[in-house]
């Protein structure tokens, strides 16, 4: 039986140690002002930073929407510590019988969220095996129908209870519409929001002789890179709100004493002189101009966005 | 394989260290991109990053409109893939092999100053660019112009970069912790 990971603040569920993780810090915790490795709790005032275990405590009294929560499964299996969270910090007293709790308590939720879980971890699955190039779509595609087989024949556990059934298989099929073949996998990826496609930009042209038993080809061929369009990335990625409110920008670190930026550096200091003062002298410029534009460019103080290129080398072992 | 990522320094420290916060640029097979690195370079990513430092970024948040223009901090990258970015010449047994001085590669291990004069700059860099003298941008250790010049706040003379596993880790780190051990 699969593993599940209960919030002890919200009663989510997840499948893996990993996206429960990802759960407590994304939901509960204000990541953008504390290490991964500390939680602090987001629904009261406590300005206390705590380890994992003294978090999952604190849930306990400090949530009104959960007054009597579960405990955690426990997990031997600590490989994936992506928050350097210690073995220690691990819950350890599982409770086995509340798998089925977890399940029956309430299926109008819990039953979808399982399936929401499922059907992400499906989807990731899919792109890895995109993404690895050595798997041909079909086999591919016959992968993702099997996985499909598998969560709706699963669900005929739900069978001793016809509603819950109907419904859980409803939202499955609702949810496996859209990914029901690879067109619909991939036209449903491309069109997402943060789906930023590659594009092809011609190197070399080179030609290559194909032989076979009656002839031989020339054919000319065109070395390619992938490339992915910055303005796009980072329209994408800043368009966040989470995200966007928490960008530090090089005006904090001017005259700060805090040294563990690079805009504390020379280089951040110089950048931000140089754009403050030429945005002062755009705006009189702009003000003898056409006065609508001083509201636009009086967003502009003391914001710079800075990017850093990390150009890595690497051999790569040719499987021909 | 080359691959070229970048990262958005106004993102929080916790955010910028992550995978998932780490982008790709560009990506393709080491040998087809050597041939011609810098024209290459100067049609993609340079490109991209001129339209950024001239026109910037307008994102829409909340439905407020906010502006930003868009700057290249600096690059890192191994030894190899620096000087190639970076065009300096790719040979590191001979000749002028440093990106920030002059002494030649026989005297670097004995050297333990640095001679103000013997300092490499953005002036002294460009007039030997721009002489267009074969031998002597080859004595000076450099092969070719950089087409990260054509940004307008980046110059790969003034924003030198080390090699954090071949400099600090490989060598600084190593001989520090044996001249210190030893001398102790």
């Amino acid at each position: 039986m699969l593993q599940r990971f209960l919030c002890p603040a919200c009663n989510h569920v997840d499948l893996t140690l990993q996206r429960h993780r990802s759960h407590v810090l994304n939901t509960h915790c204000d990541m953008f002002h504390n290490p991964p490795n500390r939680f602090k709790c987001k629904h009261c005032t406590n300005p206390k930073e705590m380890v994992y275990s003294m978090y999952s405590r604190h849930m306990r009294t400090c949530s009104t929407r959960n007054a009597n929560p579960p405990m955690l499964q426990d997990s031997a299996d600590i490989s994936d510590n992506d928050y350097n969270i210690n073995a220690d910090d691990e819950p350890t007293n599982a409770a086995q019988d509340m798998d089925n709790e977890i399940l029956l308590r309430d299926p109008s939720t819990d039953i979808r969220q399982v399936i929401d879980n499922v059907k992400e971890l499906c989807d990731t699955f899919w792109i890895n095996m995109l993404s690895q190039g050595i798997i041909c779509k079909s086999t591919i595609n016959e992968m993702c129908n099997n996985q499909r087989d598998l969560v709706l024949k699963t669900l005929q556990v739900l069978t001793y209870d016809d509603v819950k059934y109907q419904e859980a298989t409803m939202y499955f099929k609702s949810k496996w519409k859209s990914s029901s073949t690879e067109y619909y996998r991939t036209k449903t990826l491309t069109e997402s929001l943060t789906f930023v496609k590659p594009t092809k930009f011609g190197l070399n042209d080179r030609i290559q002789i194909e032989a076979t038993n009656d002839r031989e080809t020339i054919r000319q061929r065109t070395d390619c890179m992938a490339q992915i369009d910055i303005h796009q990335t980072l329209q994408t990625v800043l368009q966040n709100p989470d995200i966007f409110n928490s960008l530090q920008m090089p005006s904090t670190f001017y005259d700060s004493t805090n040294f563990n930026h690079p805009f504390a550096g020379t280089r951040g200091k110089e950048l931000y002189e140089v754009y403050t003062v030429f945005r002062r002298f755009t705006r009189i410029i702009s003000f003898c101009r056409k006065s609508e534009k001083i509201t636009l460019l009086f967003n502009f103080i003391g914001m710079t966005m800075v990017l850093q290129i990390l150009y890595k080398l690497q051999l790569l072992h040719s499987t021909k | 394989m080359t691959g070229c990522y970048f990262r958005i320094l106004n993102l929080p420290l916790a955010l910028q260290s992550t995978y998932e916060h780490i982008f790709l640029a560009f990506l393709a097979y080491a040998k087809d991109l050597d041939e011609n690195l810098q024209h290459t370079l100067s049609q993609t990513v340079i490109k991209q990053l001129k339209a950024l430092e001239s026109k910037g970024i307008t994102l829409i948040v909340n439905g407020c409109e906010h502006h930003f223009p868009v700057v290249l901090f600096n690059v890192v990258a191994d030894n190899l893939g620096l000087h190639g970015i970076y065009g300096y010449k790719r040979y590191f047994a001979g000749g002028k092999v440093c990106r920030m001085c002059l002494i030649p590669y026989d005297q670097l291990k004995v050297a333990t100053r640095v001679p103000p004069n013997m300092l490499r700059n953005t002036v002294s860099y460009n007039d030997i660019i721009q002489s267009g003298d074969a031998e002597r941008i080859r004595q000076a250790g450099l092969r070719e112009d950089s087409a990260l010049n054509k940004l307008i706040h980046f110059n790969v003379q003034d924003n030198p970069s080390v090699d954090m596993m071949h400099d600090l880790r490989k060598l600084f780190y190593k001989f520090i912790f044996f001249h210190y051990s030893f001398t102790v």
